[in-house]
């Protein structure tokens, strides 16, 4: 029987292979491919999205509302809202790479996405607010939709623009990715790592697994982010050891759903 | 359709308004789940709100007793008596049994006070003077006797604690009655809760969720349903996995940071 500090040593394990991954692709590849090199399978990538992006977003996002109508707590609030956010953009994103704009309106959504969700997971991680900070439960419920309404109603709002032109474009085949994303893309990358460390910290607080699985979630969402800064084009195996690093993070957020289902049994084994 | 509100709110709303009229109703529950206090209040909110008289008939208590405990929720039976809108009545099962029993028992006053709501607290004291198998033979032929002269009748039937609805109607008394609500103690985290359910209500929709409630200074108060609990019915009640695990992902989020 594997004891839970094992499997957590064995979790952190995939951060380091994925930025040793990242740095020998940067070395191997030149500084500007062909566009053979990327590797774009639409409907696999728009699956992928929703499997394991949009899909876990949801189960954390409903643990969450369940735990904030019962705790009222904000932390759960604002990281259920983020969760949301996040899964949302990045399933439209995965479904709209190749429209008739190409993929900016993807990169759009999805880079937009990542920040706008990340401003949820440092909000909840710096929150000073604890548990019932709101004690009427319709209140809460009042709350919820609000924030839950408003991450998937900024997300909707934000594709249709996209899909009308209307935003500043992020990235311009053929040159590559704008300013304006690469300032999107560090502030996101910034607050994901940021809420990470703090979570990694209540975690050593806590030894809690729940909260070591949903900190290195969001490592490797951190590192899944930053990956866009040293690929060539969208679909190059940079970008793809990017997208798989946010899938494991997406994976490792289950775990941590997984550690509250043995947790709440009082098991001591499996991935706590 | 006509409904009789108890003049409880939120048993009203669980009932969409109310009692049917003319509806037999009955109360089930244990002793000390508030059966007669929620009779007591459903006559006395009918006489004071809703301007139904109403007749009190008790087996078990005499007047002195019913009066002071219901001086207690701040119901002044004694007023509502001189100002005939209730009648007490105390009498002995196996005068109501006797041939043409209720009328001779209760004619006059129905006469007189032209109610509207009746209880009988309770069925169990006429099971005590009835040959075995007869009590549902009795108990239709009051109820009918009520229902025909406009009146809606109120039972009250204790039952064992720890036992479902199935312990009524095995006892063959739920299908005598049109609506049937049951109270019961039910141990939530370690500490006992009274909980309240609809279990029959014949020709209308209501409330299907088991609601908690409690017994206040001011009569029989419903409050929220019982949530994210499972098994409370069968008498072992544990929260849903969902609930657990939402009460683990708090706990990590929140209370670390608290301690922190």
């Amino acid at each position: 029987m594997i004891s839970p500090n094992t499997t957590r040593r064995i979790g952190v394990i995939p951060v380091p292979i994925f930025v040793a991954l990242i740095a020998i692709f940067d070395v191997m590849l030149p500084t500007s491919v062909a566009a053979s090199v990327a590797f774009n399978p639409l409907l696999v990538f728009a699956a992928l999205q929703t499997l394991f992006l949009f899909g876990t977003s949801v189960v954390v996002a409903y643990i969450s509302l369940k735990s904030y109508l019962s705790g009222g707590s904000r932390t759960i609030l604002l990281l259920g809202s983020g969760t949301l956010a996040w899964g949302s953009a990045s399933m439209v994103a995965g479904w709209l790479l190749s429209p008739p704009g190409g993929p900016n309106i993807a990169v759009t959504i999805s880079n937009s996405g990542a920040l706008f969700a990340s401003l949820f997971y440092i909000a909840s991680a710096t929150t000073t607010m604890g548990a019932s900070s709101s004690r009427d439960s319709k209140r809460r419920k009042s709350k919820l939709i609000l924030a839950y309404g408003g991450a998937v109603g900024f997300v909707t709002v934000l594709t249709v623009f996209a899909l009308l032109g209307a935003t500043p474009a992020f990235f311009v085949p053929g040159i590559g990715s704008t300013i304006l994303r690469q300032v999107v893309v560090a502030a996101g990358i910034f607050m994901f790592g940021v809420s990470s460390i703090l979570f990694m910290r209540m975690y050593h607080g806590s030894r809690s697994g729940i909260l070591f699985w949903y900190s290195m979630a969001l490592a490797l969402t951190t590192i899944g982010l930053a990956a866009f800064y040293f690929g060539r084009t969208v679909g190059d195996p940079i970008a793809w050891t990017g997208r798989i690093a946010i899938y494991l993070g997406g994976i490792y957020s289950l775990i941590a759903i997984w550690s509250a289902i043995r947790g709440s049994h009082g098991s001591p084994t499996g991935p706590q | 359709m006509a409904r009789n509100k108890t003049g409880i709110a939120e048993l009203d709303e669980m009932l969409r308004g109310g009692f049917m009229d003319k509806d037999a109703v009955m109360i089930a529950g244990s002793a000390g789940t508030g059966k007669t206090t929620l009779g007591l209040e459903y006559l006395v909110n009918g006489a004071t709100q809703f301007g139904e008289p109403g007749i009190y008939l008790t087996f078990e208590q005499l007047p002195d007793q019913i009066y002071r405990d219901a001086e207690n929720f701040g119901w002044n039976l004694r007023n509502l008596e001189a100002e005939d809108k209730l009648r007490v009545v105390c009498t002995s099962p196996d005068l109501l049994l006797e041939p043409d029993g209720e009328e001779q028992l209760l004619g006059d006053t129905i006469k007189e006070l032209r109610p509207r709501r009746m209880v009988i607290d309770s069925l169990n004291h006429l099971e005590m003077y009835v040959p075995h198998g007869d009590i549902r033979k009795e108990s239709y032929r009051i109820l009918m006797y009520l229902k025909t002269r406009g009146i809606s009748p109120l039972v009250i039937w204790e039952a064992q604690q720890g036992l479902d609805s199935y312990a009524v109607t095995q006892a063959g008394m739920s299908f005598l009655v049109d609506c049937m609500l049951i109270l019961k103690f039910v141990e939530i985290d370690s500490s006992m809760k009274k909980a309240l359910v609809i279990m029959k209500m014949r020709g209308s929709d209501h409330d299907k969720r088991l609601r908690e409630y409690e017994i206040t200074a001011h009569g029989l108060r419903v409050r929220a349903p019982f949530s994210g609990y499972e098994g409370i019915i069968t008498g072992s009640p544990h929260r849903s996995l969902t609930e657990e695990v939402a009460g683990a992902w708090d706990t990590a989020f929140t209370k670390t940071k608290h301690k922190q």
